[in-house]
């Protein structure tokens, strides 16, 4: 058995330019470790020795940092990027799951200049870059933080949330101040979302309405529901029918031919 | 001034610099970059330009590639299949011939914003290696109709006059009178073939739409008159014409905008002067709206649609609202002659049995362009490779 001495550097000589303010703190029963005297992890401590994973030669300082750090968030990320030599970067996010690019980089350096609650919930969400892309076209930023601040309160999903900051944003660009577009006070999250879809695509939500508004109107039989629905490009007529019989199926299909002709006068 | 001057002035203008790798310096197009540009402008390289950007293009990076020039050989196969050829969508027997990528242009909704990932607008200097590649296909296939079209990656004339490649494809294709080569431009530079001879079996085509359209996004390209003026030229000189109403972008006013257009292309061209008209609505893939976001903003009729996702992943117009601009556009065609030829591009066949109340299979006018034995013919005889993009 080969026994190995760990390398000790007293922590109050290792560099903290790498404390890119990890979400979770270093578990305190675990040593910090450091690389060639620069802190990797648990840069909150200020007493003590750091295990110097460097100084042995058989780690890289990549190896290294991404072992006490396995899993790091876009927010995290985004601080952590400026502290990285520029040779550095791509080895890093390649660990992480992402291609360095310059557009990576203005993604991260947007994000880097948003409260630190807007980063943290980014990373809980787990935001890709893809996800934060809308905002790399904002030119007036007067306003976004407070939007942000409000919005990361709302209890919203992931696909809802991308949805929504991405719709902000083009009725941003259109004219609308940020304020508008969090929902008013006692206005369900549903319904909000909703209106921004309206106000985003307001041709065709009022004809969308227009024929929901017809279609209610037409002599449905008991039992059989129609109502206008949208799936992507295509708006159409979805009919919900309950038979109790085979007679009684075929009376509601009947029935339903007047609907077909009422329809075709409509177009 | 001579139209050498004039290109080389507008040549120096478009392009920041230029960068031949070494294995091209040879090239035909080549010399004419070294007539054109002055030599400290061009740079000899063993490596492409910008060889530390990688990943998506950023904006910036996608402006910038349009302003600097690369040549170099392309080692792959040249021929490839036209990505409208994919199941769920009726497409035109139609192959593409890519000699570059990126295109000196800067129109709003190109769809090279959603897959370049090259840092210059590139040439590629081996045409003739093309060349070989098509008279191989056509040992097999030189009897059987097909169409070749060269402005999928790039524009087929916008940098025409500096590559002179159409003159050498016009000039092979007198070989293969059966075979048909298209060229697709938003350009009105056509002069610089006029002269060659031909076997009556090119095309050239303009993308087209109302000039407020062409002002408001597709920025750095020719007028609509300069492109009909252009259109009539060919004519004159024998070569067949084709217009594509494509993308058909709504806009406030586009019915009036449209039927403007219709009726100058009416009134400028017969029937016969044209040997096919495709229309095709606004489409774009979903992730190339944060570049044309950034590029454009919301003031663009493009950025600013009201899209949403087809059943192919595309960002299209709602089908009922595609459906009225097809018939508006056939109706104005239809008042000026019924002799009008047209297709719909990169649709879906539902699109077509709502507007024209037959499949394009069907269709006695067009089934020759839409001809599925053709496709399996060639595919068979050389295995071709179906683009995705």
């Amino acid at each position: 058995m080969v026994v190995r001495l760990m390398s000790l550097t007293p922590i109050m000589q290792c560099g903290k330019q790498l404390d890119f303010q990890p979400r979770v703190a270093w578990s305190p029963v675990l040593p910090p470790f450091a690389w060639r005297g620069v802190l990797l992890c648990g840069f909150d401590r200020t007493e003590g020795a750091a295990v110097d994973l460097g100084l042995d030669g058989r780690h890289s300082w990549t190896e290294a940092f991404t072992a006490c750090h396995p899993a790091l968030g876009l927010g995290e990320l985004a601080r952590l990027s400026p502290r990285l030599f520029d040779e550095d970067r791509e080895t890093v996010f390649s660990f992480y799951g992402l291609r360095w690019s310059a557009r990576l980089g203005e993604t991260l350096a947007w994000l880097a200049r948003t409260d630190l609650e807007f980063q943290n919930w980014a990373d809980e969400k787990k935001l890709g870059p893809r996800d934060l892309a809308p905002f790399l076209a904002v030119t007036d930023t007067a306003g976004l933080n407070g939007f942000l601040k409000k919005f990361i309160k709302l209890p919203i999903s992931k696909s809802q949330a991308v949805r929504a900051l991405e719709t902000s944003v083009d009725l941003q660009l259109l004219g609308r101040p940020w304020a508008e577009l969090l929902p008013a006070k006692d206005t369900p999250l549903e319904q909000h979302l909703e209106l921004l879809e309206k106000w985003r695509r307001p041709r065709t939500a009022a004809t969308d309405d227009e024929w929901n508004r017809e279609v209610a109107q037409w002599p449905w039989p008991a039992q059989v529901q129609g109502e206008w629905r949208r799936q992507g490009d295509q708006a159409g007529l979805e009919i919900k029918l309950r038979a109790t019989s085979a007679q009684d199926l075929k009376k509601k299909l009947e029935r339903l031919h007047s609907i077909g002709d009422t329809w075709s006068c409509k177009n | 001034m001579v139209m050498q001057e004039l290109t080389a002035a507008q040549m120096n203008a478009k392009f920041d610099r230029v960068y031949i790798h070494q294995d091209s310096v040879d090239s035909l197009v080549a010399q004419r970059v070294f007539a054109v540009f002055p030599r400290e402008k061009i740079e000899i390289t063993t490596q492409r330009p910008f060889p530390e950007t990688s990943g998506d293009l950023s904006p910036s990076e996608f402006a910038r590639s349009k302003r600097h020039l690369y040549l170099c050989r392309y080692p792959g196969k040249f021929f490839k299949r036209c990505p409208g050829s994919r199941p769920g969508l009726a497409c035109c027997n139609y192959f593409v011939l890519n000699w570059g990528l990126q295109c000196d242009m800067n129109c709003s909704y190109c769809y090279l914003q959603s897959f370049i990932n090259s840092p210059a607008l590139t040439i590629y200097s081996n045409l003739e290696d093309a060349m070989t590649e098509l008279a191989e296909i056509g040992t097999d296939l030189g009897r059987q109709a097909m169409r070749v079209g060269t402005g999928e990656t790039v524009d087929s004339l916008s940098l025409d006059e500096l590559t002179l490649y159409s003159r050498r494809l016009i000039h092979f294709f007198r070989d293969y009178p059966q075979w048909t080569l298209e060229f697709k431009t938003k350009s009105a530079k056509v002069d610089q073939f006029l002269s060659t001879p031909h076997a009556g079996n090119v095309v050239v085509s303009w993308s087209l739409n109302p000039q407020n359209i062409i002002t408001h996004e597709e920025h750095g390209t020719a007028s609509l008159d300069d492109r009909l003026s252009a259109a009539r030229r060919c004519a004159d000189a024998g070569f067949k014409l084709a217009f594509h109403m494509d993308p058909l972008i709504w806009h406030p006013e586009w019915k009036e905008s449209y039927a403007t257009l219709v009726h100058e292309i009416t009134t400028r061209f017969k029937p016969s002067d044209v040997s096919y008209m495709s229309v095709g609505a606004l489409r774009f893939q979903p992730e190339q709206r944060h570049m044309m976001r950034e590029r454009f903003g919301l003031k663009s009729y493009v950025t600013s649609a009201e899209t949403f996702a087809s059943q192919d992943g595309k960002q299209r117009y709602d089908s009922a609202l595609r459906q009225e601009m097809f018939q508006h556009v056939m109706e104005q065609f239809k008042k000026a002659s019924d002799q009008w030829r047209i297709f719909m591009c990169m649709e879906t066949p539902e699109s077509w049995l709502k507007t024209v109340g037959q499949s394009p299979f069907k269709s006695d006018e067009l089934k020759d362009l839409y001809d599925p034995a053709i496709l399996n013919r060639v595919r068979v005889a050389k295995d071709l490779s179906v683009t995705t993009s």
